[in-house]
C-alpha cells in the first residue's frame, strides 16, 4: 500500500513537472481569429450544416459570433490554442452593455462568451433575443 | 498466477518520449501542445490507473471464473503468446469499434478523444469508467478458448504500449510495407479526426489489417489537401477534469431519463448522436451531408461558379 501511494505521489509530481515544462517551453500560445473568413472557416469546421453569411469578431480576436442562412447563430470561443463552438438555442440569455455582448449558452460548462463588438453589440443581442421569439411564436 | 504488468515498466519511457516530443514541438509545431491540455491528459492517465486498481478486480474475477470452464487448455507454450497477441488485437478492434458505435461504450471512450490536440500526452488520456461498460466481456471468448487471463492481460499491456507512440504528429509516415500492416501515426491521426471523411474510421490497435478487413479503413490525405481537426464533434470547450471524465455519462443518463419509454434503451445502445426525434446527428449523418456538399460543389460548372453572386464572407466548401 505504501509502495502504491509512493507511486501515486511520484506520478502526480511527474505530471506537474511535465505540464510546467510545456508552459516553460512556451508551447500552446493562444491564437486569434483575425478575419471574417477565418471565423467562417472555423464555424464550418465546427458544424458542416452551418453556412455562415455574417460574422463579427470580438476586438481581442478570442471570440466571434456568426449567423447562417438558416437564421441560426453560432459563437466561437478560444479554448487553449483552439476554438470551441456552440450554436445558440432559442432562449439563450444575452445582453449588451455598451460595446460588450455577453452570452450565456445553455451548455453551462462551455461558459459565458463575452464579445467586444463595438456598436454592433446591441444588434447581435437583439438577434439572439429574436431566436427566442421565433421559438415561442 | 504471474504478476507482471508491462505498462508499469514502460511508464518512464512514456515520460521521456513526451519530453522529446515537447522539444520537437518547441521548434517545429509549438501549437501541438498546450499546458492545460497536457495537464488534463496526464491527470486522465493517472486517474485511469487508480480506477483500474479499484475496479479491475471485477474483470479479473470474471476471467478466472470463466477460465475454470474453458474448452481447451492452451497453457504457456511459446506459440500461444503471438497467437494470443493477435487475437487480443482482434478483440481490441471490436471493443474499440463498439466504443464508437454504442453510446454506452462511447460514454467511457470519449475521454480518450476529448482533446483537440494530438500528441503523446493524448495517448495517456485514458478513461476512468471503462469498467462500467463491461467491455472486458469481449475478452471472454479468449479465456474460454483456453488462454490464461494473465497471458491476455500481458498481451493487452503490450498492445497499449504499442499504441502510445502512434499518438504523434511528429512522424508523418512509416515505410509503405509497415503502413500496410501496422497501425501507425498516420492511420491513427485519422481515427482522432473530426473531419466528416474520417469519422469512425481506423479502429485498429496494433494491426491496421482489421480495418481493411472489416471495411472501416480510411487513408490519411496530405495535410495540404485536408488538414486534420482533432477532438470530438461537439468540442468540450472546458479543461475541467471531472466534466471531461463524466460529461457523456451525464448527458446519456439525462437523455434516458427524459426520453419516452420506448426510446430509453436506444439512448443507451445506439450510436452517439442518435435521437428519437431526429434533432441530433450521428457520424453517419454528418458524413452523408458532407458527401452531398462535396458532390454539389463538384457539379457546379466553372462558368456558373464565376457568375454566382459572391457572398460577402462565405468561402468555398470544398475543403473538409
Amino acid at each position: 500500500m505504501d509502495g502504491q501511494l509512493l507511486q501515486l505521489g511520484g506520478s502526480l509530481l511527474a505530471i506537474l513537472v511535465l505540464a510546467a515544462i510545456t508552459w516553460m517551453l512556451k508551447l500552446g500560445q493562444p491564437r486569434t481569429i483575425d478575419t471574417d473568413e477565418r471565423a467562417c472557416a472555423l464555424a464550418r469546421e465546427a458544424d458542416t450544416a452551418f453556412e455562415p453569411t455574417q460574422a463579427a469578431i470580438g476586438r481581442d480576436g478570442s471570440t466571434a459570433i456568426l449567423a447562417d442562412s438558416a437564421g441560426r447563430i453560432m459563437v466561437l470561443r478560444r479554448h487553449g490554442t483552439h476554438f470551441a463552438a456552440r450554436v445558440l438555442e432559442p432562449g439563450t440569455p444575452a445582453h449588451s452593455e455598451g460595446d460588450i455582448l455577453t452570452i450565456m449558452p445553455r451548455d453551462r460548462r462551455y461558459g459565458p462568451v463575452v464579445l467586444d463588438l463595438g456598436p454592433d453589440a446591441q444588434d447581435w443581442a437583439l438577434r439572439i433575443d429574436a431566436l427566442e421569439r421565433v421559438d415561442h411564436a | 498466477m504471474p504478476d507482471f504488468s508491462p505498462v508499469d515498466y514502460a511508464i518512464p519511457g512514456f515520460v521521456l518520449l513526451v519530453l522529446a516530443e515537447m522539444l520537437w514541438a518547441r521548434f517545429k509545431a509549438p501549437h501541438s501542445y498546450e499546458p492545460k491540455d497536457t495537464l488534463v491528459s496526464l491527470a486522465f492517465g493517472l486517474g485511469s490507473t487508480v480506477a483500474g486498481l479499484l475496479l479491475g478486480g471485477l474483470a479479473l474475477a470474471v476471467f478466472l471464473a470463466a477460465y475454470e470452464v474453458r474448452f481447451f487448455t492452451i497453457g504457456w507454450e511459446w506459440w500461444a503468446w503471438p497467437l494470443c497477441f493477435v487475437l487480443d488485437d482482434l478483440k481490441y478492434y471490436w471493443v474499440h469499434r463498439f466504443g464508437h458505435r454504442s453510446r454506452w461504450f462511447w460514454a467511457s471512450h470519449v475521454n480518450h478523444h476529448s482533446s483537440q490536440h494530438y500528441n503523446l500526452s493524448t495517448a495517456l488520456r485514458q478513461t476512468w469508467t471503462g469498467a462500467f461498460t463491461l467491455g472486458f466481456v469481449f475478452a471472454l471468448p479468449l479465456v474460454l478458448l483456453g488462454f490464461h487471463p494473465a497471458m491476455i492481460a500481458i498481451c493487452g499491456g503490450f498492445n497499449l504500449i504499442y499504441q502510445f507512440w502512434i499518438h504523434t504528429e511528429a512522424i508523418r509516415s512509416m515505410p509503405r510495407w509497415f503502413e500496410a500492416v501496422m497501425n501507425t501515426p498516420s492511420h491513427h491521426r485519422v481515427h482522432h479526426a473530426t473531419n466528416p471523411r474520417y469519422l469512425d474510421r481506423n479502429y485498429a490497435g496494433v494491426f491496421i489489417v482489421w480495418d481493411k478487413l472489416f471495411g472501416t479503413f480510411e487513408a490519411e490525405r496530405p495535410q495540404s489537401e485536408e488538414p486534420i481537426r482533432y477532438g470530438i464533434v461537439k468540442q468540450l470547450g472546458s479543461f475541467n477534469l471531472l466534466w471531461g471524465v463524466f460529461h457523456e455519462w451525464i448527458g446519456m443518463l439525462g437523455d434516458i431519463w427524459r426520453a419516452p419509454w420506448k426510446h430509453k434503451l436506444s439512448y443507451l445502445l445506439r450510436e452517439p448522436g442518435w435521437s428519437h426525434d431526429g434533432s441530433r446527428e450521428t457520424s453517419d449523418m454528418i458524413r452523408a451531408r458532407w458527401q452531398e456538399q462535396q458532390q454539389r460543389a463538384d457539379q457546379v460548372p466553372v462558368e456558373n461558379a464565376q457568375d454566382e453572386p459572391q457572398k460577402p464572407i462565405a468561402g468555398p466548401r470544398r475543403a473538409a
